[in-house]
């Protein structure tokens, strides 16, 4: 979502600036010695968290639709992706 | 391999050797999708019905695990002789394109559910084993369809997202497989198998059984690996074998010249019978993977892994096996057979119901199969059913009534069903084996074709055959003919 952001030349020079802080706070983690800390994925202790294979009610297309910015009362309707296919 | 047409690409084969590997993702048959309880039969609803917040990727919605995918994708696993690590966890895979609503696909990347598996199958009297790399767990995209029908030209696209969400299992096979055919029978047994054990219904026409290709040459003279092209699009296993025929074809053509080969992803089109190259794809190989925070990671434990082993039907080579050593039969019978496991059980049933082996494979084979084909309707439930049919065989092999009755009676019976017994009795279909009685016939046979009866005791085998029609019209089509032909023997040679 935050890629699709648009910015402008002002925010991009506070937010860049910004983000240049973060990046500088996080990179002082390099300096802790984790030689000996074996990788994780998550923070919890949680582990097989699953539901059972049961269906559940679904918004169907007209409530599904009901914020895109643009819709046929059907689908999602985007601009075209070209599939370049070139010969070779 | 002499039984193959000599093709270019098997030609180009003596001077380089193909390297294949296939990646297949097959659709589990769960009844709600991977993360969320929207129905998984997309195709069922009308465009974007079956959706909820998860598999539209709306912000702040948790995903939860479907418990049933991850016991189907441990089942394909264990059949496929993979290990499974007690430790897995799902990634995400970034890259955009609006069929990924989230902008991320969750898909399992370091720690796949199970690696390192095997398959074995049958090719043209060798037998070649592929390794089975991983099989992991991810989730469909959405559907698009473009406005207008030549691509190019359109200006927008529609998006469907009943298939977001829906349990993809990935099957990635090693690069062991060495010729077009080796790849159409790995996707045809791993197919099998899947459909086999319950977990896919093998439907590449729909795209629930979807496969890629890796493909690359290196010369028979020199050892260094060639470069890897992908190919995709082939939605048939002819799609798959022509393919890659004509991949083979072309990779050979620019050695030959000696140029370089470009790694790139090339598409099949069926209609111009050559791939070609979709320069597309080229920017989207950086997927940023990592970790899915919004899963918790699972320990699956030995006790689960196991008792999802014990759940595993009978698998088909194994099967194949024992019916060659329980039954007596053939191993071509023996895998036609058990192809499906519903052919297999049907096969057991009617051996238990008291069929001889042998006879009831030449059925279910032979007449059975072209009806259950003619009908569109299997012999389990059509209206004469297994135990109809083991009733009929039973008439059959007690010699009450010949082939050719037994044949019209499966005809007749085979839809709408009925007592064979009732009905030979009713019609007097009853085979006449009464020795006394077809004497009599042969006698009346001879008698009335003298010319026939003189050619055959002067050694014209054929003529036997005149006498024969003569005693089965006179019975109705209804008499014992091997007895037949050894009475007129018996008689002729007096
Ligand atoms: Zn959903």
């Amino acid at each position: 979502m935050l890629a699709r952001l648009g910015l402008d030349e002002g925010e991009r020079e506070r937010f860049g600036a910004q983000l240049e802080a973060i990046l500088d706070h996080i990179s002082k983690l390099q300096q802790v010695d984790t030689s000996d800390v074996s990788e994780m994925a998550q923070v919890g202790e949680l582990v097989n968290v699953m539901r059972d294979d049961v269906r559940e009610p679904c918004l169907g297309a007209e409530r599904a639709l009901s914020n895109a910015p643009a819709g046929d009362g059907r689908h999602f309707v985007v601009g075209a992706i070209q599939e370049n296919e070139l010969d070779g | 391999m002499t039984q193959t047409a000599e093709t270019p690409a098997i030609a180009a084969l003596e001077r380089y050797e193909a390297v294949i590997g296939l990646e297949v993702h097959a659709q589990l048959l769960t009844v709600s999708k991977m993360f969320c309880g929207c129905s998984a039969a997309y195709t069922d609803a009308a465009p974007n019905d079956n959706t909820c917040p998860v598999c539209l990727g709306l912000p702040g919605v948790l995903p939860v695990i479907n418990r049933q995918a991850i016991e189907y994708t441990v089942r394909t696993a264990l059949a496929l002789e993979c290990e499974i690590p007690e430790f897995t966890k799902f990634d995400r895979k970034n890259y955009f394109y609006p069929d990924l609503p989230k902008g991320y696909q969750i898909s399992q990347y370091d720690t796949p559910l199970s690696r390192n598996g095997r398959i074995e199958f049958p090719v043209g009297g060798e037998t070649v084993r592929c390794g089975i790399t991983r099989v992991h767990l991810e989730e469909d995209t959405g559907t698009m369809h473009h406005a207008g029908d030549v691509l190019q030209s359109a200006t927008q696209s529609f998006v469907d997202f009943n298939r977001s969400g829906v349990p993809l299992m990935e099957i990635v096979g090693e690069p062991d497989l060495r010729t077009a055919e080796h790849a159409r029978e790995y996707l045809v047994r791993l197919r099998q198998l899947l459909m086999y054990i319950g977990v896919n219904d093998g439907n590449l026409e729909k795209g629930s059984f979807r496969c890629d290709a890796n493909i690359s040459l290196r010369s028979r003279e020199a050892a260094e690996l060639g470069t890897k092209v992908e190919v995709k699009n082939m939605n048939s296993f002819r799609a798959v074998h022509r393919a890659l025929e004509s991949e083979i074809e072309r990779q050979a053509a620019v050695l030959d010249s000696g140029a370089v080969i470009q790694q790139e992803t090339r598409g099949w089109v069926e209609t111009r019978g050559r791939t070609v190259s979709q320069r597309s794809k080229e920017y989207a190989h950086d997927y940023r993977y990592f970790p899915e925070p919004d899963l918790p990671p699972l320990r699956l434990d030995s006790a689960f892994v196991e008792r999802v082993r014990a759940s595993l039907p009978e698998l088909p080579p194994a099967r194949a096996r024992r019916f060659v050593d329980q039954y007596g039969l053939n191993a071509y019978d023996a895998s036609v057979l058990t192809s499906t496991r519903e052919d297999a059980d049907t096969y057991e049933e009617l051996v238990r119901l008291g069929v001889a082996a042998k006879l009831a494979a030449n059925w279910l084979m032979g007449d059975v199969a072209a009806l259950a084909n003619e009908h569109r309707l299997g012999l389990r439930d059509s209206g004469l059913g297994i135990a109809g049919l083991s009733r009929l065989l039973g008439l059959l092999d007690s010699a009450r009534i010949n082939g050719p009755t037994a044949k019209e009676l499966l005809t007749e019976l085979y839809v709408r069903g009925g007592d064979p017994e009732a009905i030979v009795l009713e019609r007097g279909l009853g085979q006449v084996s009464d020795e006394t009685e077809l004497e009599a016939l042969v006698d009346a046979a001879i008698a009335a074709n003298p010319v026939a009866a003189t050619d055959f005791r002067g050694g014209k085998q054929q003529a036997l055959g005149q006498l024969m029609r003569h005693v089965k019209e006179a019975t109705g089509g209804r008499a014992d003919m091997p007895l037949v032909n050894r009475l007129l023997r018996e008689r002729l040679s007096r």
